[in-house]
């Protein structure tokens, strides 16, 4: 924990001689007695609010998480991590998962972070205080939100203490309804005529007449600040009831009159000091050095907070202060009176301090008050993706916004940084003006000297290879990235992984398996020398799942298993290791090892949860969905793709799609429900009426898995078709078109595809009575699967393939494969449990458990809404219309149609009216 | 003679908004009750008894919901 952020989570010191408040602790002690869940303490500044809080916690023997607020901490990502770390105060168990989230640089939908937050609080058994400071400068929606929830759900053991000059937008009303809010006000904090005394008299030790301290009371309205003020005013003064008398005005005026005085009576030295000072947030010794020149900082430090000059110590050894709120800012406004000359210098020399520091943030900050925007770009540039990956893109975006739009119209840098903040977040449209300048900018060098630095050139042809992979142009892609190689330093890791990353999604979608697996190694290795754990894991998921694909679980499991070890160990969880704990899943769940499939895929999906990364998610959840039908259960097989369905609503990445259509055909035939699973594939080009026809299939196309699953799943119809209903017309045709996506997938070293429809293949000459052809087939996977151990894509082939397998046996057609490993596959098919409704359909062809041309067809039956829109767009009514008829809004409807389109499974009106008459649904 | 104000004092605030809008609504997540005085197609006038830190963050309450604001008059 930085020394910066420690000062944030360190209740405020007391002073020795303070007044103390019974009144006010005894309410407070109180509202916590009975129970009352939440205290809100809102005052204007200088009531004594924290001094107050600080006070009482400082008496209880309750353990307490305290949270100073900054203005800057208005952004989601910044707030939770300093919530968490305060709450870690307490329990460091205390949101772990969130944690390690966001310093992986995503931040998790608003309902996961108050759900898993209220869970890990729900832990705690004993009373605990939290305590937010300065809540006033909370108003981000997405916070408040988020806290609304944990205020309405909060824990019994825990009470939270909200500090702040305005009440909060949170749901006040209703717990004082409730009687759930203890509050202390202005009017409670104001001080009494004897606390004024007391604070006068004693502790300032003023001698004061009771009618002076009350006149000053009055004038002051008990504001504390102002007392303080005025105290220090009077001191040596021999005139203090004039000087009470002639004080009055507004707070405002009161302070400001009483600052000068204050300061009046300090030395020039003292004077220069505070001034010179009061641009800096917080204070030590050695910052106040650089920034002032002088070398006697800390001392003065130390003899103005023993002055009582309004300084608040941050930590225990007395070596960061804060300057009180109020005081800074009139500091301030004197500083702008008298040293505006000085004022930019000494922001530069303050930005060079946190330079040296390490404080970025600080740094930037300074340098855009200097008005110092090189600097500042290039600070922002350099350190721009790390603060973006700990999701603190409103700062970032907030500093960007401060530089002047002419001066960052011809910096390369700050256009490059603009850039990379919206495509970090996927917002194309948005970063495109700045992508267009960098064009621009790039193919004029002339406009700017830094366009020749070879460094910002090869940033700028990593993002143009990322953004031609996303347009399906991988040729120029590698092209770029090779350039961008040849420009980018050896010893700059950090960019030329991502030079990397761009390769290696450009040789995948060019099917270049050697290249691929280089450019993720490269990844692998560049990461690990720019220490870049996130980099390093992408590298290996990636190479992970090329082993998969290509058949080599070994090395996966080692990549996968290595990759995330490392991320447990860092204690981060940055998104893509949703993809690597899936990943092992997959492995596991093809070696039929289910126990260990399943608790991995449990982790990917509340990984993909906890991030918000709904693509793994929904991918992880198909394999799960085939992992519940292999055991036989097919209604948790059925809830599972339920889920990824939903999903699909949502995000819809096209390979994705394709794998979720390929589970509903396995599962719908699983349930015997031919029709629903017919229909997914004609909307796609398939036809099953005779003669069997399909879309072209170009052989060795790119993506082979991706584009074949669905020829696949046609397959797995026509097998059903022969099986249940003696069809055996197009078993020919679905040979044939086997033929090609095996010889496709062998091509490309595809080896799960290729095992997939190899076995497929076995089944439908099976079904011709050609059992000899069924056996080379059956024995050719054997052959392929065996030196990876490949047991569960035999499983879910069913019970007609144990058959086969045994038969492989019996007429010794195993060549090289060992017997023990076909035995022990057969072993697992006497383990598994065969679906429910799926009995051996080559001996008995089942009847439909469900009546075909009925709502029953549907996984997810229309709800009444739902109805209503499709009766009326059945009518040949618009959306307005329908809106206007249902009394709802357009969108409402146009998300309405999008269900039952999904629902139906069809793409357009006609196909939905027509699909809802089929099944009576009008 | 009127005693001035002082930043602590609770005070009835009584509010002008435009339009109209469901007072049930805003009361759910808001940090001061509200009571409805008048309501009619155009504005809706209620009231609140606060201070300067609760009429302050219920302003900011109203505005982050898209309210907007026409009038605020203080009861003597």
């Amino acid at each position: 924990m930085s020394d910066l952020l420690a000062t944030k989570l360190r209740r405020p010191a007391l002073a020795a001689k303070r007044v103390h408040r019974p009144r006010l602790l005894q309410r407070l002690n109180d509202g916590l007695d009975s129970g009352r869940q939440v205290t809100l303490v809102s005052a204007p500044a200088g009531f004594g609010k924290t001094t107050c809080i600080s006070d009482w916690i400082n008496a209880l023997d309750v353990p307490a998480a305290w949270l100073s607020l900054d203005p800057a901490d208005d952004d989601p990502g910044r707030f939770f991590t300093y919530l968490i770390a305060a709450l870690q105060q307490v329990d460091t168990n205390v949101g772990r998962e969130i944690e390690g989230v966001l310093r992986a640089g995503q931040l998790p939908p608003g309902e996961v972070i108050s759900t898993t937050l209220l869970n890990d609080l729900l832990e705690w058994k004993n009373r605990c205080l939290v305590i937010l400071d300065d809540f006033q400068v909370i108003q981000d929606q997405f916070i408040l939100h988020i806290l609304e929830q944990l205020v309405i759900n909060l824990p019994r053991a825990l009470h939270l203490i909200l500090i702040t000059r305005e009440d909060p937008s949170l749901p006040l009303a209703r717990l004082r309804a409730n009687n759930q809010l203890t509050e202390v006000r202005a009017t409670d904090l104001r001080f009494t005529d004897r606390e004024a005394d007391q604070f006068l008299n004693e502790r300032l030790g003023l001698s004061l007449s009771r009618s002076d301290i009350a006149a000053l009371e009055d004038r002051t309205e008990g504001w504390i600040v102002g007392l303080q003020l005025a105290g220090l005013s009077l001191h040596g003064r021999t005139d203090s009831t004039k000087f009470i008398a002639d004080l009055s005005g507004s707070h405002r005026f009161i302070l400001s009159y009483l600052t000068e005085e204050v300061l009046n009576r300090q030395s020039e030295n003292t004077q220069q000091f505070l001034l010179q000072t009061s641009i800096l947030e917080r204070l030590n010794g050695d910052l106040c050095n650089a920034v002032t020149g002088r070398t006697d900082s800390q001392g003065l430090l130390q003899q103005l907070f023993k002055a009582n000059l309004f300084l608040i110590p941050l930590d225990d050894q007395g070596q960061w202060y804060r300057y009180h709120q109020l005081f800074a800012d009139l500091l301030r406004d004197l500083h702008n009176t008298l040293l505006k000359d000085q004022t930019v210098e000494l922001h530069r020399r303050a930005s060079h301090w946190y330079v040296k520091a390490g404080l970025v943030r600080e740094a930037i900050e300074h340098a855009l008050a200097a008005t110092d925007y090189a600097t500042a770009v290039h600070l922002i540039e350099d350190h721009a993706m790390d603060l973006l990956m700990q999701w603190h893109i409103k700062t970032v975006n907030g500093w960007l916004q401060a530089i002047p739009a002419e001066w960052c119209q011809y910096s390369p840098r700050a256009n490059l940084a603009f850039a990379w903040l919206h495509l970090m977040r996927g917002a194309y449209d948005q970063a495109a003006p700045y992508l267009q300048r960098l064009y621009a900018l790039f193919s004029d060098p002339q406009t700017s000297e830094e366009t020749t630095d070879p460094v910002l050139t090869a940033k700028w042809l990593a993002i143009q290879t990322m953004l031609l992979n996303a347009q399906g142009n991988p040729a120029q892609s590698v092209a770029l990235g090779n350039r961008a190689l040849e420009l980018a330093p050896e010893n700059d890791g950090r960019v030329r992984s991502l030079i990397y990353l761009g390769l290696a999604g450009a040789y995948q979608q060019l099917d270049d398996y050697a290249r691929a697996v280089d450019a993720f190694q490269m990844i692998i290795q560049y990461g690990r020398t720019a220490t870049n754990s996130v980099s390093e894991l992408l590298g290996s998921s990636g190479l992970a799942l090329l082993a998969i694909q290509h058949g080599q679980l070994h090395l996966a499991y080692d990549l996968a298993s290595h990759g995330i070890e490392r991320v447990e160990r860092s204690g981060s969880l940055p998104p893509i290791s949703t993809a690597v704990y899936g990943e092992l899943g997959v492995i596991h769940y093809q070696w039929h090892q289910l126990e260990q499939a399943h608790r991995y895929f449990r982790r990917a999906i509340q990984v993909s949860a906890l991030s918000g990364y709904s693509d793994a998610e929904l991918f992880y959840g198909v394999i799960l969905s085939r992992l519940f039908q292999i055991e036989g259960n097919l209604e948790a097989a059925a809830r599972e793709l339920q889920k990824a369905v939903d999903l699909m609503q949502v995000v819809a990445p096209a390979a994705v799609r394709e794998e979720v259509i390929a589970q509903q055909v396995r599962l719908y035939l699983a349930q015997h429900r031919l029709a629903a699973a017919e229909t997914l594939l004609t909307g796609h080009g398939f036809s099953f009426q005779d003669p069997f026809s399909f879309p072209d299939l170009q052989t060795g196309q790119p993506n082979v898995r991706s584009v074949a699953v669905l020829y696949l799943s046609a397959l797995r119809i026509l097998l059903y078709r022969a099986k249940a209903r003696r069809e055996l017309t197009n078993v020919k045709p679905g040979i044939d078109l086997a033929d090609q996506l095996i010889a496709g997938a062998l091509h490309h070293h595809y080896l799960l595809f290729a095992l997939e429809a190899l076995l497929v293949r076995t089944q439908l000459h099976a079904t011709l009575g050609n059992e000899q052809a069924s056996l080379t087939d059956c024995a050719q996977a054997v052959e392929l699967a065996e030196p990876e151990g490949f047991i569960s894509v035999f499983i879910e082939e069913g019970p007609p393939l144990a058959a086969t397998l045994a038969a492989l046996l019996k007429h010794d057609r195993l060549g090289a494969v060992q017997r023990s490993y076909v035995e022990k596959i057969l072993v697992a098919f006497s383990r598994s449990q065969p679906p429910e409704a799926a009995h051996d359909e080559l001996a008995a062809p089942p009847q439909p458990t469900v009546p075909e041309g009925s709502m029953a067809e549907l996984i997810e039956p229309l709800t009444d809404r739902e109805l209503d829109v499709l009766r009326l767009m059945a009518e040949g009514l618009k959306y307005a219309e329908i809106a206007k008829g249902l009394f709802i809004s357009v969108n409402t409807v146009r998300s309405h149609v999008k269900v039952i389109y999904g629902k139906l499974g069809v793409k357009n009106r006609t196909q939905a009216i027509e699909q809802a008459r089929r099944w009576q649904l009008l | 003679m009127l005693r001035k104000l002082a930043m602590n004092d609770m005070c009835i605030y009584h509010i002008l908004i435009k339009g109209q809008v469901a007072l049930d609504e805003i009361n759910v997540m808001s940090p001061l009750q509200i009571t409805l005085e008048r309501i009619d197609t155009a504005t809706t006038l209620f009231s609140v008894r606060t201070d300067q830190s609760g009429l302050i963050g219920l302003l900011r309450h109203l505005h982050a919901r898209g309210v907007m604001l026409l009038a605020i008059h203080r009861e003597r």
